[in-house]
């Protein structure tokens, strides 16, 4: 983080109760140039933490005693570190309770080297960034609202309206920016676009995608076209 | 019984029900016939009729006994009128108890009474008078005795007793006809919780199973508390094995993640390693698919308003952007009430079924009414007509490469199936005259 000399490499530790995982996660990370530490349980984890603090948690979710629910709970409520939470339950309910509690990122179990040192990297980098944002936080426009950690739109009515990822991507940019004019060439460098070609064309694809999924009965999306520079997001946008 | 169990007539068996009924029809029997008897007894004729017959009657006892025995009934006979049949029986051996009682049929003092103050003769033969049972043309019959101990029987055919033999008529009726709506609100009554047992055992082990209240006659209240404990049973059978199935997935993860990993350190040819992984990601898949099966009814999740349209065109934008060739037909909106994950997870198994044996997946919404159809086509081989209905089962596999489900335990369809029919929703898969598969989910609509 910030206030790490530069030569610091990023500490971890990893919180897992089966020791044969938990030497694997710490070698396969510290093999990706991290600065290790690892707990069997939550009351090793708060030990470690008092001693001194981490700039990633890596925490499994089924533990002995405290469950790693728990554990992210009151670790909320007394820091900000960053949280990867692990589990071999790969339900649905599980990733969404730990994103809203506050979870940067969640990798169900079984995982390879590359994807966890891939997610950990994702999490350390969006917290060094200059205005960290937490995953959490819902966007309100028209009615409508856009929950972040549960990754889902719903209408004035509460329906569930499904989006692609490009698609929540580029309705988070618009939501970041509402009432500004942004250029077709900034969205497409702002999301992290999962199409094959990266066109102004593909960008108004998604465009009239989102405005369908928008557009209800008798009331257009609030996207406007501003011709030859790109789009604007109209509505007024508030953070809960 | 407990007392509270007698306070409460909804609560009484069968058994006491029926008594109850049996003793009621008993009372209003013995009623009705009291009334009856009291009617017949103070039942009189015309003063006019009666001294007619009064006269009558003892001429004729008095021309038969003056008769010799060998002559009486000729003497009887020809006494008759229409109004009057005569029949002489000699004394008190062959029928005697008979021609006392003529019919055994209700007595009328009061006639009786009536008649020996018009004529005192008939004082002295002892005479009789009973209500004719049930025969129209008779009126009421009786007896005299004549001076040797014989016995003179009459009826008389006169229209004056038609009331009382028409009371007669009603309280031979009346039990029956009182004991038949009884007993048929007491059958219908005991039958309405049958009737929801019967509903309720047709829920037994799916979602909408709950327990019945005990209400009813005992007998019932019994079957019904067996029901309740065996749907129990059921319940608890059919959890335990979903939270077997669930526990073996998840404790399988652990050990696989750990083989993963290692398979990351050890040092590989490319080919066994993508073997390797490629061992690992099945394992996962049908870990998965399995989780997604015991989870698939949706409990423990809600219902949710849910935008259909747009479910099945983010899956189809989802396919296309990795590649894959894949449509939407259909309106930009249609709201339904469902569980969105395990939806979600049955268009997307069915899709990408589609897109594994068809290449081409074309999805098409529709609202028809009250029912909302959403159809996924491909242009595969489709599946051989008698294993149609074979490939929704779970954990079938079919031999046929094409129907073979290479990943997922063969629970991909079941699931599907599983999931729609949470739903309240049903799925059918259908060969096209055109060639390939069509999958059809039909849900109800809102509302």
């Amino acid at each position: 983080m910030t206030d790490h000399p530069a030569s610091l490499p990023p500490s971890l530790l990893v919180v897992e109760d089966d020791p044969a995982l938990r030497m694997l996660i710490v070698r396969a990370l510290r093999e990706h140039g991290y600065g290790l530490r690892a707990a069997a349980t939550g009351a090793e984890m708060w030990a470690m933490l008092e001693s001194a603090p981490a700039d990633l948690i890596v925490l499994d979710i089924m533990l002995p005693g405290t469950s790693g629910i728990d554990l992210l709970r009151r670790l909320r409520r007394e820091s900000e570190t960053p949280v990867i939470f692990i589990s071999a339950r790969g339900s649905e309910e599980d990733r969404v309770l730990g994103l809203e509690l506050g979870a940067d990122d969640y990798l169900p179990k079984p995982f390879g080297t590359r994807e966890l040192a891939a997610r950990v990297g994702a999490v350390i980098r969006r917290h060094a960034g200059p205005a960290p944002v937490r995953a959490g936080g819902d966007y309100l426009f028209d009615g409508w609202r856009l929950s972040r950690a549960r990754h889902e739109l719903r209408g004035p009515d509460g329906t569930l309206v499904d989006l692609t990822g490009a698609e929540f991507d580029l309705l988070s940019i618009f939501l970041d920016q509402p009432q500004r004019v942004i250029a077709r060439q900034r969205l497409i460098e702002l999301s992290r676009m999962r199409l094959a070609d990266s066109s102004d064309r593909s960008i108004d694809v998604l465009v009239s995608r989102l405005r369908r999924k928008l557009g209800l009965a008798g009331q257009g999306a609030p996207i406007v076209t501003v011709r030859g520079i790109g789009y604007m997001f109209t509505a007024e946008v508030a953070r809960a | 019984m407990s007392l509270s169990t007698l306070a409460d007539p909804r609560r009484w068996s069968l058994t006491a029900r029926l008594a109850v009924v049996v003793v009621l029809i008993l009372l209003l029997d013995f009623g009705s016939n009291a009334y009856l008897f009291q009617r017949a007894g103070q039942f009189t004729l015309a003063d006019a009729e009666a001294d007619g017959l009064a006269e009558q009657l003892a001429h004729a006892a008095a021309a038969v006994e003056a008769a010799p025995p060998a002559a009486r009934p000729d003497v009887a006979r020809r006494l008759a009128s229409p109004a009057l049949a005569l029949q002489w029986q000699a004394g008190g051996q062959a029928g005697g108890q008979d021609a006392r009682a003529p019919g055994a049929g209700i007595v009328l003092a009061g006639l009786t009474r009536q008649l020996v103050r018009e004529n005192g003769a008939l004082a002295r033969l002892r005479l009789q008078v009973q209500l004719a049972p049930l025969r129209p043309r008779d009126g009421f019959a009786g007896t005299m005795q004549l001076g040797d101990g014989s016995m003179l029987a009459f009826r008389i055919h006169t229209h004056s007793t038609w009331p009382l033999l028409l009371g007669h008529v009603i309280n031979l009726l009346l039990p029956t006809a009182a004991f038949l709506p009884l007993a048929a609100g007491l059958v219908f009554a005991a039958l309405r919780p049958l009737r929801q047992l019967a509903r309720a055992s047709g829920q037994v082990g799916t979602r909408h199973a709950s327990a019945l209240a005990e209400t009813g006659p005992a007998e019932l209240r019994a079957l019904i508390g067996a029901f309740n404990a065996m749907q129990q049973r059921i319940d608890g059978l059919l959890d335990a094995n979903a939270q077997t199935m669930l526990a073996i997935g998840h404790d399988l993860r652990t050990p696989l993640a750990r083989l993963q990993l290692r398979i990351d350190t050890l040092r590989l040819p490319a080919d066994d390693r993508a073997a390797l992984e490629a061992d690992v990601d099945e394992m996962r898949d049908l870990l998965g698919s399995l989780q997604a099966y015991v989870e698939g009814d949706g409990a423990g999740q809600r219902r949710e308003p849910v935008d259909l349209a747009a479910m099945a065109q983010t899956l189809v934008d989802q396919a296309t952007e990795q590649g894959a060739e894949a449509s939407y037909a259909g309106p930009p909106r249609v709201v339904v009430d469902a569980h969105a994950t395990a939806l979600r997870r049955a268009l997307a198994n069915l899709l990408g079924n589609a897109l594994q044996y068809g290449g081409r997946a074309r999805v098409r919404l529709r609202q028809q009414g009250s029912m909302i159809e959403i159809a996924i086509e491909d242009d595969g081989p489709g599946i051989a007509e008698a294993h149609l209905a074979k490939v929704l089962q779970p954990f079938v596999r079919l031999d046929h490469a094409r129907e073979r489900n290479t990943r997922g335990m063969g629970l991909g369809l079941a699931i599907v199936d599983k999931a729609v029919r949470a739903q309240g929703g049903t799925l059918v898969l259908e060969n096209r005259p055109a060639g390939g598969l069509v999958a059809r989910i039909c849900l109800p609509a809102r509302g």
